[in-house]
């Protein structure tokens, strides 16, 4: 490409690249900045330090918010109460262990949230071996099939909200799960209990996730060479050990894809926690950090605080953002 | 293929798996059909118990009617469309070019630029929720469909500037070399070689664009909170009908209908599309 | 004129050398075929020609203008690639009418040219179609006419054959040489085959890892070449080489055998004798009009025998060869030829 234009690639970059940079890079860097302040949201002064008050009839000036720094303290608010809560649950497990009558500890919000996160880090997780279990289930080609596949992926395409709705409405206690609350005794139904409630959600979340997975896996399918199968066939393999030994192997970058957005998804979920729960019943029982923050900035006007936990939350997800652009690269330089 | 192919099976075992994918089908789709039956009850008939796998008896569009009837839920929905649509264009017309540029030039920094562009797509929204509201504020746009569309507008070329990037990177660079010795500019090299040749690009991603920001619930409820006309239609789902009409399951669920339509007939119209779209990359190498 | 001279070039892709000190003179009208193995340079030494590839240093004239810092379109080249490169989405008329379009011909001048080109290449019938529905050799020409349109002072072919299947090949080779008679224009033809560049060139330079081994015609290269890379590319099947003690044994004499290393024979030009090399028939190729035998030696070394005509040997044979007259040729212990 040598004498090509050397400013072309940069003219049809730029648009992009300014438009993504104010709107998503810098804004990551404010967030930071606001995390080491205290700000009720509606505090402003002018720019040049006069106070709103001192603005004549008709001046007006641009605005600009009155934080106060505060350092990490943030932060510590956040964390203060952790070391406490996990010497609490330690000796909760001691307790079963041992036998003796022990009760569920009373946690700080900041904690349940904290725990309410893993829980879906680690359960979330499973819509991939169930996706890919619906694709074996689905890789055939008859027409009928195909219409069953555009059919199973469905929920993918609606709204979290909508999903949302139609989970709460199914998991009423007076809904179509009437009959089997009653057989199991539970009186407030699966998002009506402090205890079962996120266990509602993160259900709600495999909907989607799963048709998604099952895409991603359908596609994997399809990509094998199918002379790799045939090869495999005329060798003796089939079932279990054709899937376990040549075939899950082939699936790997659908694997990997499927992994990381399932777990940075299971961090984002905002929309199905506000919906069904909005974070209870009671304080946190559901709440996730994603929501926890949107409520502390809007409704408790802690705009340092939630800024703050949207940092954490960040610092999480950079983990998994990271080993998803790395791969990408390695794979890019590789074909 | 594997597993093996249905027409080499038993024809009992054939039969099974019919009726096995009609089962799991139907069982998968329960809690549509659901709500979809709810959506078609009286709320009499919901109130007396009727909350399940029932029929709808009488059948009755109540609920369909009073949400379409809703000036706010109606205008919501139908704004949505003036929000979608410019996204698209925006963020597909932007990230075509920017795409172009890091697939098919050499250049300083074009690894980190891409990553870049991943990585912001892939952010919680809650990092920038803060900014991108005083940001807002101050350009006066708060509350109005614009502050929507100028943010999706920048945070959904992040998907499409990678998947733009990828889809251009596979076409075969001797045309562009070709196009170059025979005299033709770069901006003549994208109008006229490059942009016909990613139509199905282009199609596949305006679907997966319209999709993602239509169902958008978070940035609603940030950057216009207060105003129906602006907001997008999930919102306007939760906030109008959840707020009007909190008992009536009826209408929420002929609600959850509606604002699940748009996407779902794109989906059905332009599935290989959305599918092509979304598994770009689940099998490269 | 189009003649376009290489002095002292030099390319360099980060700390790797590909092409080190080339200099090459092609005159006006020529034929020039760049010929080497895979990775020889080749190819990048044309897209320099081209301007598609950055010079690290030396010069590159067209006429007598050094055209380095000069855009491909501005060089007046035009170029055939290996995969043709049209342009999917448009027709075959398109296809040739692209380039004098994005530079501002009117558009009679255009529609002329792409007749007077369609012409020549009998694509006349094929104009309205798409390059998919075209076979491989159609497709080629339109590459061709794409070219040809443009009015080039130079063209530049980048393996224009090698896509096309065997029996095809041998009649685009014909068409080519008749081709670059009509048009009586410069080109530089890039192969890896020296079957094409002894066929259409009127100069052949032999290139490996970046460095030129020799230019010259092609009876040049086949009679006189100058070392023994040179002397087994060109050639097939290749050259035998045989250790000079063996020859020496066999009781071949010579001025140029003493200081020589390897002695070289051509397997065309080997016949059966009664005495010389002595060895055993380990395998044998009949091709009808030529057969090819497959000789060891006892020192291990294997010889070919190329002979007009079906010879029935069998596999295990005793055989003797000798040279004809004045076919040998020598080489010394770095592998250059020597000449007396």
């Amino acid at each position: 490409m040598g004498n090509a234009n050397r400013y072309a690639p940069w003219l049809f970059l730029f648009p992009a690249l300014i438009y993504f940079f104010i709107l998503v890079i810098y804004p990551i860097f404010g967030s930071f900045w606001v995390s080491f302040h205290d700000w009720n949201g509606t505090t402003f002064q002018c720019s040049d330090g006069r106070s709103l008050l001192e603005l004549k009839e008709d001046e007006s000036c641009r605005r600009v918010p009155v934080m106060t720094w505060v350092g990490l303290e943030n932060y510590e608010r956040f964390f203060e109460k952790t070391p406490r809560d996990f010497e609490r649950v330690r000796n909760y497990w001691v307790g079963i262990f041992t036998g003796e009558p022990v009760r569920w500890p009373r946690l700080s919000v900041e904690s349940k949230v904290l725990l309410n996160n893993i829980k879906w880090l680690l359960l979330f997780p499973a819509a991939i071996p169930i996706g890919l279990a619906f694709a074996l289930f689905l890789n055939q080609s008859p027409t009928w099939v195909r219409i069953t596949k555009s059919m199973f992926f469905f929920p993918f395409v609606l709204s979290p909200a909508v999903i949302a709705f139609v989970f709460q409405y199914f998991y009423d206690p007076a809904g179509p799960l009437k009959e089997i609350y009653n057989a199991l005794g539970w009186s407030s139904g699966f998002i009506g209990d402090q205890n079962k409630a996120t266990y509602g959600i993160i259900a709600a979340g495999w909907y989607p996730q799963i048709a998604y997975c099952m895409i991603i896996y359908l596609a994997g399918l399809t990509a094998i060479e199918p002379e790799q199968i045939e090869a495999a066939r005329l060798d003796g393999a089939k079932g279990w050990k054709l899937l376990k030994r040549v075939i899950l192997p082939q699936l790997w970058p659908a694997t990997f894809i499927a992994l990381v957005v399932t777990m940075i998804g299971a961090l984002r979920s905002f929309d199905l926690v506000q919906v069904m729960t909005g974070g209870g019943p009671g304080r946190g029982s559901t709440d996730v950090l994603a929501r926890y923050m949107y409520h502390k900035t809007i409704f408790d006007q802690d705009y340092g605080y939630g800024a703050a936990i949207a940092v954490i939350l960040f610092v999480i997800m950079l983990f998994f953002i990271a080993i998803f652009i790395q791969q990408m690269i390695r794979r890019d330089e590789e074909t | 293929m594997f597993p093996r192919p249905i027409e080499t099976w038993k024809p009992s075992s054939r039969t099974l798996y019919t009726v096995s994918v009609f089962i799991v089908l139907l069982g998968w789709l329960l809690p549509l059909i659901i709500i979809s039956l709810a959506s078609f009850m009286t709320a009499d008939q919901l109130n007396a118990g009727g909350r399940g796998l029932n029929m709808p008896s009488p059948f009755s569009v109540d609920g369909w009617t009073v949400a379409i009837k809703n000036d706010e839920f109606r205008g919501s929905f139908i704004n949505s469309f003036f929000i979608v649509l410019p996204v698209v264009a925006i963020s597909v017309g932007l990230a075509t070019m920017a795409g172009f540029a890091l697939s098919k030039y050499r250049f300083r920094g074009q690894l980190l630029i891409f990553a870049i562009f991943i990585g912001g797509n892939f952010v919680p929204f809650q990092i920038l929720m803060v900014p991108v509201l005083r940001l807002t504020q101050d350009l006066g746009i708060y509350n109005t469909k614009w502050a929507l569309i100028f943010f999706h507008g920048a945070f959904q070329t992040g998907f499409c500037v990678f998947f733009m990037r990828n889809f251009i990177a596979q076409l075969p660079s001797e045309l562009l070399e070709a196009a170059r010795v025979e005299g033709a500019s770069e901006w003549k090299i994208f109008t006229r070689i490059v942009l016909p040749l990613v139509k199905p690009a282009i199609a596949a991603l305006s679907v997966l664009i319209f999709t993602f920001v239509w169902n958008d619930f978070f940035w609603s409820l940030v950057l216009t909170p207060a105003s129906p006309d602006g907001m997008l239609a999930p919102a306007g789902l939760s906030n109008i009908i959840r707020g009007r009409f909190y008992n009536a399951w009826n209408v929420m669920a002929a609600g959850s209908m509606l604002v699940a339509l748009p996407p779902v007939i794109m989906f059905f119209l332009l599935q290989k599309q959305f599918i092509a779209g979304l598994t770009l990359g689940a099998n490269k190498g | 004129m189009a003649t376009v001279s290489l002095q002292g070039l030099h390319k360099s892709f980060g700390s790797t050398e590909v092409i080190k000190n080339v200099n090459v003179d092609v005159e006006d009208r020529e034929f020039v075929a760049l010929v080497g193995p895979s990775g020889c340079g080749k190819s990048t030494l044309l897209r320099m020609i081209a301007g598609l590839e950055t010079i690290s240093s030396g010069d590159i004239s067209i006429g007598n203008n050094v055209v380095n810092e000069v855009m491909p379109s501005d060089r007046k080249v035009a170029m055939v690639f290996q995969s043709y490169a049209l342009y999917p989405h448009m027709t075959v008329r398109q296809n040739m009418s692209f380039g004098l379009e994005v530079t501002g011909h009117p558009k009679n001048e255009i529609i002329d040219k792409v007749e007077k080109a369609a012409h020549i290449l009998q694509l006349g019938e094929l104009l309205d179609r798409k390059p998919k529905q075209l076979s491989g050799g159609q497709r080629q020409r339109v590459a061709i006419g794409r070219a040809i349109v443009r009015d080039p002072e130079v063209f530049l072919f980048d393996e224009p054959l090698s896509n096309l299947d065997a029996e095809l090949r041998v009649q685009m080779r014909v068409e080519l040489a008749l081709l670059h008679k009509q048009l009586n224009a410069t080109m530089i033809y890039v192969t890896h085959d020296q079957v094409e560049a002894m066929t259409l060139a009127d100069k052949i330079v032999v290139l490996r890892a970046g460095v030129i081994e020799q230019i010259g015609a092609p009876m040049e290269l086949y009679n006189r070449p100058a070392n023994e890379f040179v002397a087994g590319f060109i050639g097939s099947p290749r050259m035998n080489m045989i250790p000079v003690k063996t020859a020496l044994d066999a009781g071949w004499k010579g001025s140029k055998i003493t200081g020589a290393v390897k002695i070289g024979v051509r397997p065309e030009h080997l016949v059966r004798s009664k005495k010389g090399l002595e060895g055993t028939i380990y395998h044998l190729e009949h091709l009808g009009g030529q057969t090819l035998t497959h000789i060891k030696l006892p020192d291990d070394t294997d010889l070919t025998l190329v002979e007009a005509g079906e010879h029935t040997y069998n596999r295990g044979d005793k055989i003797t060869v000798e040279p004809e007259a004045k076919t040998l040729h020598a080489f010394d212990k770095v592998g250059k030829a020597i000449r007396n």
